[in-house]
């Protein structure tokens, strides 16, 4: 029960941040230079539609009457619409979401798969070859330029020796498999349509791994520095004079509690992740909420750019709540009260 | 070698051990030949000042000396007549836990916080025995809960760390080491981090339990009270080095060392009414370059020539008494 | 060490022994970190990074073979080659120099990011943790709200509405930087500020203003500095990535990621148009992560000797 009212507490909690969340985007499309109505409206709109829009939106209204009606709008899900697509901005908004989430999990998944071991790894073996070959490939993974790794992969996979698509979520030839849940490779999966998933996978792979590996560094130094900070602790000696073996040790005590500053650390990461989705999906024609934003940009679309800008707030705000969340759940010594 | 009328009645025989630890300023000679003998049944008092080379001692019996930076540099170590620093990694760890088991000073942070009392109780078992059902665990965690005294065991078995006193923690430590009826308990300052009251209900708890399985205690502490109450015999550390060892009555009443003697100056009740603390001059040396000849030679006010050069042997002054001085050769 | 009991009677002497003693352990400390970078082949190789990117953009005039504007479109999209080393782009321009002279683009970028973002962040971080109470509260409110938005999100945000180019984007990726000082800052001011020390500064009638600034931030400035050094990387990074999109720098400037993204448009058949210029910021920014890396291992009391 204990659980609950923490939960509803941290929901409280959140709730400030969110407003300050909406008082931000919220200054950025209104009290910065330049004129809102162009900016809304795009420079080819004519003075007779300027002024309807100036009306309908009440720019001659205070600011913070501007922003209330800004805030109602949000709560009905009205972001506007979009100058380039000519739809509401959160429509464009949903329907690209899907392959954001695809690429975004995936690459989350490659960075837990490898980092997590390279880090153990590399706290085990402490000082010697092994620790400092990962150390410098995390180092070299955190230094790149995730669009330039995009680029060389694409050159080297795609252009040089062609084994992977040169982007996009499927081959033109192949139909998309029934929609579910937005993500081809589940939804082929689901619906057994084999060829699609194998397209679909097969075009995931460069993208998430060129998303993954820049932060497969940030995992292994996290779970090495919580390794070795858990294998100074004494009751890892205890597990010794117990009679534990060195892998038992580390499978059985180690492992459980450096991996919970790792948890914490996710929730920020996947921040990351949603800034690098945008870069990646760039590079690689992926049709996601990223691709979409930097449409928005070249377009000068602002109603685009912040409705991106505060669903991807609002949702990094949630997955940091989850996370939070799972950590209370996953650290016993975390007092409930 | 020892006889093995010996053997049945010494379970340990630690013959000139030399920890040594290799750092960024020198090597620390931290144990410089020290000679140990425990046997069946017996509580074997480990006693000295902080950094004497207690603790390093009893983690060279169970090697669990970390390399880097320490090594066992020389001895023998027999245990129940197998010198174990011959043995496996894998062989040692059948011992560890299972026929030499340890504790020491701060329970809460011997615990593994993410799981429960129980469950470290019975991941010694398991390790250990052949267990057929995890109920056969479970219950016999319960049993050793109650054996150590615990209130309502069933309900501490599924408890975590954090949710215990000093106290009960350290009877689950004590739990889980005897979980397995080991013939050797190594018991590091288990009670320097306790209450006064607490301490002597845990004294009594491993008193009473060694009656009941039988079992040698190497208890290590600097609190000579703990030495008078507990122990049979006890040895005198000092700088790597045994200074005297005995049985207790020997020792405390007849000390021959002069360390010892200064020792058990600074009590004043022990010694007969004598009343004038002393003070014993000098400072503990640093072990990277320790004085050569006798380490105490520096504060002894008795220091011949000889001392200044060469190390003093183990030498017998009555029965099962002896000192490492060159006053008694 | 034998102990000196005579009586000094002169306390001037006594005071400019204080005086030496300080000099000596600040000496102590340098040499001590000297020591540690001298033994330490990566940091010493994130310092080597640093200096030539410092000698690169000095001395960009000189190193550079080419005028980094001059089109000469016969030589369009060639190869690297002893003439040209990087290649040429598709107007012909020696990317090489290009490089060479982007390279003050991105020192300029990085301090100046680093710097107002680090002043502006420690400012805040100090007066709140040290405040406490109130003040506290706000502040730590308001860093919450920027730390709601990924990086990227809210510096592209902030440039799209300022308009594209590289001062906008050095001003929004500023705004975006300084809560994490702020947040640094004040976790190392609610530790110093309990410290018994301060206690003892304030009784003997020191100012707030003066704690705070004399006493408390020196003390506060160890990860401050490793952050900073690695920041500097970072938004050089950050800025490309920008670039990139379409809001930093705008051609022709020789902007490294505004580089890759022409360099996009021909990575078929030009393929060195993309790769040098992105091998430039991983090399920089490796760099930098190297000295940050180094300053800490230095600052971290668990590893002195």
């Amino acid at each position: 029960m204990r659980i609950w009212s923490y939960i509803f507490k941290r929901l409280l909690s959140i709730i400030p941040v969110f407003l300050g969340v909406t008082i931000l985007t919220f200054s950025i499309a209104n009290v910065i230079p330049g004129d809102p109505v162009t900016l809304a409206l795009g420079h080819r709109a004519s003075d007779d539609q300027k002024n309807v829009f100036r009306e309908k939106m009440g720019m001659d209204k205070p600011i913070i009457i501007r922003y209330g009606m800004y805030l109602k709008n949000l709560s009905r899900g009205d972001l506007g619409v979009s100058l380039r697509t000519k739809r509401p901005v959160l429509k464009d908004l949903l329907t690209y979401f899907p392959a954001t989430l695809e690429l975004t999990v995936s690459a989350l998944a490659i960075s837990l798969l490898f980092g997590i071991p390279l880090g153990i790894i590399s706290a085990v073996k402490k000082d010697k070859p092994v620790d400092h070959a990962t150390r410098v490939f995390a180092l070299l993974g955190v230094s790149m330029p995730i669009f330039w790794l995009g680029f060389m992969l694409l050159i080297l996979l795609y252009m040089a020796f062609p084994i992977f698509p040169g982007g996009g979520r499927l081959s033109l030839a192949t139909t998309t498999p029934q929609t579910i849940t937005g993500l081809y490779t589940i939804d082929s999966l689901l619906s057994g349509n084999w060829g699609a998933l194998k397209d679909a996978i097969w075009h995931l792979i460069l993208p998430a791994a060129t998303l993954g590996f820049c932060y497969v560094a940030v995992i292994s130094r996290m779970t090495r520095s919580s390794m070795l900070e858990v294998l100074r602790q004494d009751y890892i000696r205890t597990a010794k004079t117990k009679g534990l073996s060195e892998s038992g040790i580390i499978r059985h005590h180690a492992l459980r509690n450096s991996i919970i500053p790792v948890v914490t650390v996710s929730g920020a990461l996947l921040g990351q992740l949603m800034s690098g989705s945008v870069l990646a999906e760039t590079v690689f024609n992926w049709p996601g909420i990223g691709l979409y934003a930097v449409q928005s940009i070249i377009f000068l679309d602002f109603n685009a750019i912040i409705g991106f800008t505060i669903v991807v707030s609002f949702a990094y705000v949630m997955a940091n709540f989850v996370v939070d969340i799972l950590y209370v759940i996953i650290d016993p010594r975390i007092k409930l009260q | 070698m020892d006889t093995s009328a010996d053997k049945d009645n010494k379970i340990l025989i630690v013959k000139d051990l030399k920890t040594y630890f290799y750092t960024y300023e020198g090597i620390v000679e931290a144990l410089d030949g020290v000679h140990l003998v425990v046997k069946q049944g017996e509580t074997v008092g480990l006693v000295g000042e902080t950094a004497s080379g207690k603790s390093v001692t009893a983690m060279s019996i169970l090697r669990l000396i970390a390399w880097p930076p320490g090594k066992i540099v020389n001895g023998q170590i027999y245990f129940k007549g197998r010198d174990i620093l011959k043995l496996s990694e894998s062989e040692m760890q059948k011992i560890r836990g299972n026929e030499i088991a340890m504790i020491f000073q701060e329970p809460t942070a011997s615990l593994n916080p993410v799981y429960t009392v129980g469950h470290q109780i019975k991941e010694a078992i398991a390790l250990h025995r052949q267990i057929n059902s995890k109920k056969e665990a479970r219950e016999r965690s319960i049993e050793m809960l109650e054996i150590v005294g615990m209130a309502d065991p069933a309900k501490a078995f599924k408890k975590y760390p954090h949710e215990l006193s000093g106290g009960m923690q350290q009877r689950v430590m004590i739990a889980i080491a005897l979980s397995c009826n080991p013939d050797m308990l190594i018991a590091d300052e288990p009670t320097t981090a306790l209450d006064v009251t607490i301490q002597s209900q845990i004294l009594d708890l491993m008193a009473d339990l060694q009656e009941r399985i039988g079992m040698a205690i190497l208890l290590i502490t600097h609190d000579l009270g703990v030495v008078a109450e507990v122990c049979d015999r006890v040895a005198v550390m000092y700088a790597g080095v045994i200074a005297e060892d005995g049985d207790i009555k020997a020792i405390f009443k007849e000390p021959k060392h002069p360390y010892t003697k200064g020792l058990l100056s600074t009590i004043p009740k022990v010694v007969g009414g004598k009343g004038i603390l002393q003070e014993i001059q000098g400072e503990v040396p640093r072990l990277i370059n320790p004085p050569n000849g006798c380490r105490f030679h520096p504060r002894c006010a008795h220091a011949m020539d000889k001392c200044r050069k060469e190390k003093p042997g183990q030498y017998r002054v009555g029965n099962s008494h002896s000192v490492t001085c060159f006053l008694y050769k | 060490m034998k102990k000196d009991t005579t009586m000094s009677t002169l306390d001037v002497t006594d005071g400019f022994s204080e005086l030496g003693e300080r000099f000596k352990s600040i000496l102590r400390e340098i040499r001590y970190s000297l020591h540690m970078i001298r033994h330490s082949p990566l940091t010493l190789m994130g310092i080597g990074i640093f200096l030539g990117l410092l000698i690169m953009a000095i001395f960009a005039p000189h190193i550079a073979p080419y005028d980094p504007e001059e089109m000469n479109p016969p030589i369009l999209l060639r190869p690297p080659s002893l003439e040209h080393f990087f290649g040429t782009d598709e107007g012909g321009r020696d990317i090489f120099s290009r490089v060479v002279y982007g390279s003050r683009i991105s020192l300029k970028v990085g301090f100046i990011i680093t710097f107002l973002s680090m002043t502006i962040g420690t400012i805040v971080g100090i007066t709140a943790g040290y405040m406490g109470g109130v003040v506290d509260k706000v502040l730590m409110r308001i860093t919450d709200v920027f730390f709601a938005f990924p990086y990227l999100v809210l510096a592209m945000a902030i440039t799209a509405a300022l308009g594209p180019g590289i001062t906008n984007t050095m001003i929004a990726l500023s705004i975006v930087w300084w809560p994490l000082y702020a947040r640094i800052t004040r976790a190392q001011a609610l530790r110093v500020k309990e410290l018994p020390f301060i206690e003892a500064v304030r009784s003997l009638g020191a100012g707030r203003l003066r704690i705070i600034f004399v006493h408390i931030l020196p003390n506060c400035i160890d990860p401050i500095l490793v952050q900073a050094s690695i920041d500097v990387g970072a938004a050089i990074m950050w800025c490309a990535a920008l670039s990139f999109i379409g809001l930093g720098a705008q051609p022709p400037s020789p902007e490294w990621g505004a580089m890759i993204t022409s360099g996009s448009h021909y990575l078929r058949e030009s393929w060195w148009y993309a790769t040098f210029p992105g091998l430039m910021i991983l090399v920089v920014v490796l760099g930098f992560n190297l000295l940050g890396d180094g300053l800490r291992d230095i600052f971290d009391p668990k590893l002195r000797r």
